[in-house]
């Protein structure tokens, strides 16, 4: 079958958080699917494990993004990713998946299903839980709020994409991202705590978000940052 | 190869981790290690077969297994019976995948057999570790208590565990010729080494070795929980 949809993610030292998040991959309803798994310079048992789940599922390709401390200390590394695996893509349909999010197991098949229903649609978003982590001795993740997908955003629009879509809950089509020809994700530090706003602002500015008024995913906030800045100190051994 | 290990491991994959790496590890090169799934989650079978990916020295087998044969069978005891006599090294070592091995253990107990060929089994000290409150339902290991030393000069069925010694792949092959079995019954899960280890020692000599060769890590979280 070949895949409608690309699934990139960028993982670096949250083995834990990936399996989970690996799971509701594999529990999708819709199968025609290809997962890009980005190892960035991982520890070794997220390597373990990513390499693992793509021996058990051949639409599992695993990347390496090696980069050195330094070079992490000065550049976001999901911008890089992203300016680097998207133009890529060779589906019809991609989507961002955070190494600690996780998918309802309809995720695809409610907003892949809204972009196939409706060929004039380049971009929808569910609507998508945040969850957070209180203390580090802490029994489970606690309900924070709801990002909801209700009103059309984009395309125009002075409404402020970030106040109401996060890049994990987007599903937009391959077509989209090559309409921004060429245009390139800032990778400085200073972008990073908002890359998800400034791609989508960019994309709003060309292309409606249509939303899916539906729970699509879950959105994990921790203290164990993804792409470990050097300031953070915080941080669960 | 020289030494086969074999590993039985069941939705443990935060500690198989953990001795998957202190397999890779081993100053001592000269292995394969065969880990034995029956019938694990997608997680533990990730580790496993990442393993194996990482490094050709590791297969992974699957021994099909439900909750109905589980409830009837202790699968670590089936899984030594059905893999032991397919071992084509010199040497076995059944590692727990709860537990790891020192860089240097594995060498240790290799070395001492080499040297003297009239030896089939060797067994080093081992080092305790518990978990304290609901760290383990975490995967997150503290370090609470340690003992050493055990091992030299003791009776063997009170010192040893299954996950200490060496032995040789003639030892197993006389151990089954005798017409000695290890049973798969429930009744006997907790004492199993004891049992093994007992009917080998009918037949053969512990020698002991006093390097510290594996840490033992005891968790609440039983491997091949029994559904009662």
């Amino acid at each position: 079958m070949k895949p409608a949809t690309t699934i990139i993610t960028s993982t670096y030292n949250k083995y834990n958080y990936f399996v989970d998040a690996a799971q509701t991959v594999l529990a999708q309803t819709r199968s025609d699917w290809q997962w890009w798994v980005i190892l960035n310079s991982p520890v070794e048992k997220l390597e373990i494990v990513v390499q693992g789940y793509a021996s058990i599922d051949p639409r599992i390709t695993v990347f390496y993004h090696p980069c050195t401390e330094e070079e992490r200390r000065k550049f976001y590394q999901p911008a890089i990713i992203i300016n680097k695996y998207y133009p890529r893509v060779d589906t019809p349909y991609l989507v961002w998946l955070s190494d600690d999010d996780l998918w309802e197991a309809t995720f695809l098949e409610d907003l892949v299903g809204e972009l196939e229903a409706d060929p004039s649609k380049d971009i929808v978003y569910g609507s998508c839980d945040l969850v957070y982590w209180p203390l580090v001795n802490a029994k489970e993740w606690i309900y924070r709020t709801t990002l909801k997908a209700d009103k059309k955003i984009g395309a125009g629009t002075k409404l402020d994409p970030p106040l109401f879509v996060d890049g994990g809950q987007v599903v937009q089509t391959k077509r989209s991202y090559d309409a921004l020809k060429g245009w390139q994700l800032p990778t400085d530090w200073k972008s990073g705590s908002h890359l998800d706003g400034i791609y989508t602002s960019m994309l709003g500015n060309q292309f409606v978000f249509h939303p899916v008024n539906k729970k699509v995913c879950t959105k994990r906030y921790s203290a164990w940052a993804t792409f470990g800045h050097p300031k953070i100190l915080l941080r669960v051994t | 190869m020289s030494v086969t290990i074999v590993t039985a491991t069941y939705n443990k994959p935060q500690f198989l981790f953990d001795a998957g790496l202190s397999v890779l590890n081993q100053s001592y090169e000269n292995w394969s290690w065969w880990i034995v799934l029956n019938g694990s989650d997608h997680y533990t079978t990730a580790v496993a077969k990442g393993f194996a990916r990482k490094d050709a020295r590791v297969q992974v087998f699957n021994e099909p297994t439900d909750e109905g044969r589980r409830k009837k069978e202790y699968m670590p005891a089936v899984i030594i019976n059905k893999y032991y006599p397919l071992v084509n090294t010199k040497y076995i070592f059944w590692l727990s995948d709860d537990d790891t091995l020192y860089q240097e253990g594995l060498k240790a107990l290799v070395e001492a057999l080499e040297k003297d060929p009239q030896k089939d089994i060797v067994y080093g000290d081992c080092q305790f570790v518990k978990l304290v409150n609901d760290q383990w339902k975490k995967g997150k290991w503290i370090r609470a208590k340690q003992e050493m030393g055990l091992g030299t000069g003791i009776l063997p069925d009170k010192r040893i565990d299954g996950g200490q010694f060496l032995q040789t792949k003639r030892s197993w092959m006389i151990f089954t010729k005798e017409g000695l079995t290890i049973t798969t019954d429930w009744r006997h899960a907790n004492h199993i080494d004891g049992i093994y280890m007992n009917g080998l020692a009918s037949l053969f000599t512990f020698y002991p070795i006093p390097v510290p060769v594996v840490l033992h890590r005891c968790t609440p979280l039983s491997t091949f929980v029994q559904v009662i």
